[in-house]
């Protein structure tokens, strides 16, 4: 009997197949190659639709509620549309941020500007910002990995700052350094957030993993020009780029996290008598710790990815001198900048053990694996 | 079925179930409400519907341990959750000390589990970046605690269950068993009045299992809480109980003093599980005793009432005459001879006595 059904399901594939086959061949045979027949060449209906969004972009942008905003400049009352001046507010706010970052790491007055004047800088020679020297960034950073895992990773994170400083590419790797500084916190907010959201609303995650899967396969260049157009170039644009970016992954992994916590643990913390904020902060995220670990690697791998493709839209950084070295086909420069991000991404890596008692064997691995991607993935771009 | 105990009747129940229902699925509130109070799981698992309680109703009272038992699938950790309510009942009424429990808003019952509840899990649910202290000490802190006064009574919890010194390990570095002694100190760190302890020995290895309820009755011996026990082990529930409620299907098939199982199962289901138990070990004096006889009648020897038939068992039946039982101030109470003890201990287990 058994058999019997099983041989049927055979042939019913079989049929099936021959099926397709048939239909296919007959398409083949009988479609006329011709350009006006829609069965050959569907026209493109909608072809339209990117000025369309063009437009709208650009009436959002530059005609769309216009609103009386002080410039303090020409003293006067000005016109500008919403929506220019909350991007470019945020904008402002995060090139602040990164800014302050930059020159603590390697020195300058823009940050002493904002809060006072140019001409109070320019009468004023002791106000600058003196840059970190790097034997105490190599140090701190030898520091940090003994205290972390001992000395294996102390010497490795010697080596790497030593290599960047040799080298000659410390104040780039530094520039990228202070934006991935600011662009990894802020997406590892707000990925921990929109995955306990989705964790706790079943809404929230039917809408939100549609846009995830669409976010990570889409081409990490086509985040740049949205972002450019609407916060304009600069570090700015390349920290927004690289936040949207290197989101996703930790809302997924801060979801599978969650997720994987067995119920009992939830109900040992509910008959604990925790409240709702409790719960989540005592009880679910730090059980989760293992997979959010493993989300902020991965923002910060995203982040460094990042942070050099940004360099397209203005960030500066190793990024800025890959692409320069590029364009002139150095080819030895273009290695050396590559091996430079690497030794960054090495050391920007230690930031996952800050939250972790033991470093687990999927960080290293993680670490090394990533370190050779970034390393091809330069060359491939040259 | 009895569903209270004679002797405690007129004080008010610590929990008290009144026809429990709860049925899983999409539409269960309107099957529910459909079925009329006559909820039959074959046809509402048709429907989509899984029944998990099916009319439960019982009281339990200050200091007495039920043991509810029953083969997976059988609604008994349903039911355990109901009452501590981390699923919501379909239907029925639960009163905790005569409060309604099902009608508490959020904040009462936060309330009411960081004061009088605790709970044991079977897969133990310890928080794995906490030490064992820090887990005892974590309900506590939850409820507000210092720092100090938690660590000092998770301290005393640690000596209780006895994981003295290890109080710095984490979970992961502990033995199942340790592992379910930090579960069991932290379900008692608050004082809770009700004790709800779900299969908590079912993941232990056999050893270790009987061992751990050695310690559980010790512990119950000194702390007296209110006990509301699940497992899957007839011999468990046998060993432990005060009372024994037999589930299947999400119903209560009896509910009663091990011994009366024992004796007089209520269905075919209960009869399946009693029919191998050796009814010595379970049975006390009392439940087999003869009526009173007369003084020159019986030998020297005087059993209590209240001994179990296997203790006794050997020395009554050197003795020739019948034996005095005794109620716990001396007096005769009852007979016993040598053939109803030979009857227990050898005889047809399915026979009456």
């Amino acid at each position: 009997m058994l058999k019997i059904n099983k041989d049927g399901i055979k042939n019913k594939k079989a049929i099936q197949f021959l099926l397709i086959l048939v239909i296919f061949f007959a398409l083949c045979f009988f479609v006329e190659p011709s350009e006006n027949n829609p069965f050959w060449r569907l026209p493109p209906l909608i072809a339209g639709l990117p000025y369309a969004i063009n437009d709208f972009v650009g009436y959002l942008m530059y005609d769309f509620m216009p609103i009386e905003i002080y410039d303090p400049d020409i003293e006067e009352y000005e016109k500008s549309p919403l929506v220019k001046e909350l991007t470019r507010s945020l904008s402002s706010g995060i090139l602040f941020c990164i800014q302050f970052i930059r020159e603590i790491l390697v020195g300058g007055v823009k940050t002493i500007v904002s809060f006072t004047s140019w001409d109070f800088v320019r009468d004023n020679k002791w106000a600058y910002w003196p840059a970190l020297p790097w034997t105490f960034v190599c140090s701190a950073a030898i520091v940090l990995g003994y205290s972390l895992n001992g000395l294996k990773l102390a010497c490795l994170a010697g080596v790497a700052t030593l290599y960047i400083a040799i080298f000659g590419q410390w104040e780039p790797a530094m520039q990228t350094l202070s934006l991935v500084l600011i662009a990894a916190p802020i997406s590892f907010a707000i990925g921990l957030f929109f995955g306990v959201v989705a964790y706790k609303s079943r809404t929230a995650e039917l809408v939100l993993l549609p846009l995830l899967n669409v976010a990570q396969t889409m081409p990490q260049f086509s985040y740049l020009v949205p972002a450019m157009v609407f916060f304009g170039l600069g570090d700015h644009a390349g920290a927004i780029a690289t936040i949207i970016f290197a989101t996703p992954p930790m809302i997924r992994l801060t979801l599978l996290g969650l997720k994987k916590i067995p119920p009992e643990v939830t109900e040992a913390g509910l008959m604990s008598g925790c409240n709702d904020w409790q719960l989540m902060t005592r009880v679910l995220i730090p059980t989760a710790r293992r997979d959010i670990l493993i989300g902020v690697n991965q923002v910060i791998m995203q982040c460094l990815a990042m942070a050099v493709i940004a360099s397209f839209i203005g960030a500066k950084g190793l990024g800025f001198n890959l692409l320069l070295a590029l364009n002139s086909l150095k080819v030895g420069a273009t290695v050396l900048i590559s091996l430079s991000n690497s030794s960054l991404r090495i050391k920007s890596s230690f930031s996952d053990n800050f939250f972790s008692f033991k470093v687990s064997s999927i960080e290293h691995h993680s670490l090394s694996i990533l370190s050779i991607n970034d390393l091809l993935f330069a060359l491939d771009t040259g | 079925m009895s569903t209270t105990s004679p002797v405690k009747s007129k004080v008010t129940p610590v929990i008290k179930c009144e026809s429990i229902y709860k049925i899983f699925g999409p539409n269960a509130a309107k099957m529910f409400k459909g079925a009329n109070g006559n909820v039959d799981s074959q046809a509402f698992q048709k429907a989509g519907c899984v029944v998990g309680v099916n009319n439960a109703s019982f009281e339990l009272f200050e200091g007495e341990m039920l043991v509810v038992m029953g083969l997976s699938g059988s609604g008994k950790s349903t039911l355990l959750r109901c009452i501590s309510r981390l699923t919501e009942a379909t239907s029925g009424k639960i009163f905790i000390n005569g409060k309604d429990l099902l009608s508490m808003n959020n904040k009462e019952l936060i309330e009411i589990r960081r004061n009088k509840m605790g709970m044991v899990f079977q897969s133990f649910a310890l928080l794995p970046h906490k030490t064992v202290l820090e887990n005892i000490a974590f309900p506590l802190q939850i409820k507000g605690s210092t720092t100090d006064k938690s660590i000092s009574r998770a301290m005393e919890m640690v000596g209780l269950v006895g994981l003295a010194g290890r109080e710095n390990y984490f979970p992961r570095e502990l033995s199942g068993g340790q592992q379910q002694r930090v579960g069991i100190a932290r379900s008692l760190a608050v004082e809770p009045d009700i004790w709800f302890l779900d299969e908590p020995f079912s993941a232990l290895d056999p050893l270790i299992r009987k061992e751990m309820q050695d310690e559980f009755l010790r512990l119950q011996g000194v702390l007296n809480k209110t006990i509301l026990f699940i497992t899957h082990d007839f011999d468990e529930a046998l060993r432990l109980a005060d009372r024994i409620a037999i589930m299947k299907d999400g119903i209560i098939e009896q509910l009663d003093t091990p011994a009366n199982i024992v004796l007089n199962p209520a269905t075919e289901y209960v009869r399946k599980f009693t029919q191998d138990v050796p009814r010595e070990k379970v049975l006390k004096i009392e439940a087999i005793m003869g009526p009173i006889k007369k003084m020159d009648e019986l030998g020297e020897l005087r059993v209590s009432k209240d001994s179990l038939i296997e203790v006794v068992a050997e020395s009554v039946l050197s003795q020739a005459d019948p034996v005095g039982v005794t109620n716990s101030s001396g007096d005769i109470v009852g007979s016993l001879d040598n053939l109803t003890v030979i009857k227990v201990l050898f005889g047809d287990k399915n026979s009456k006595i």
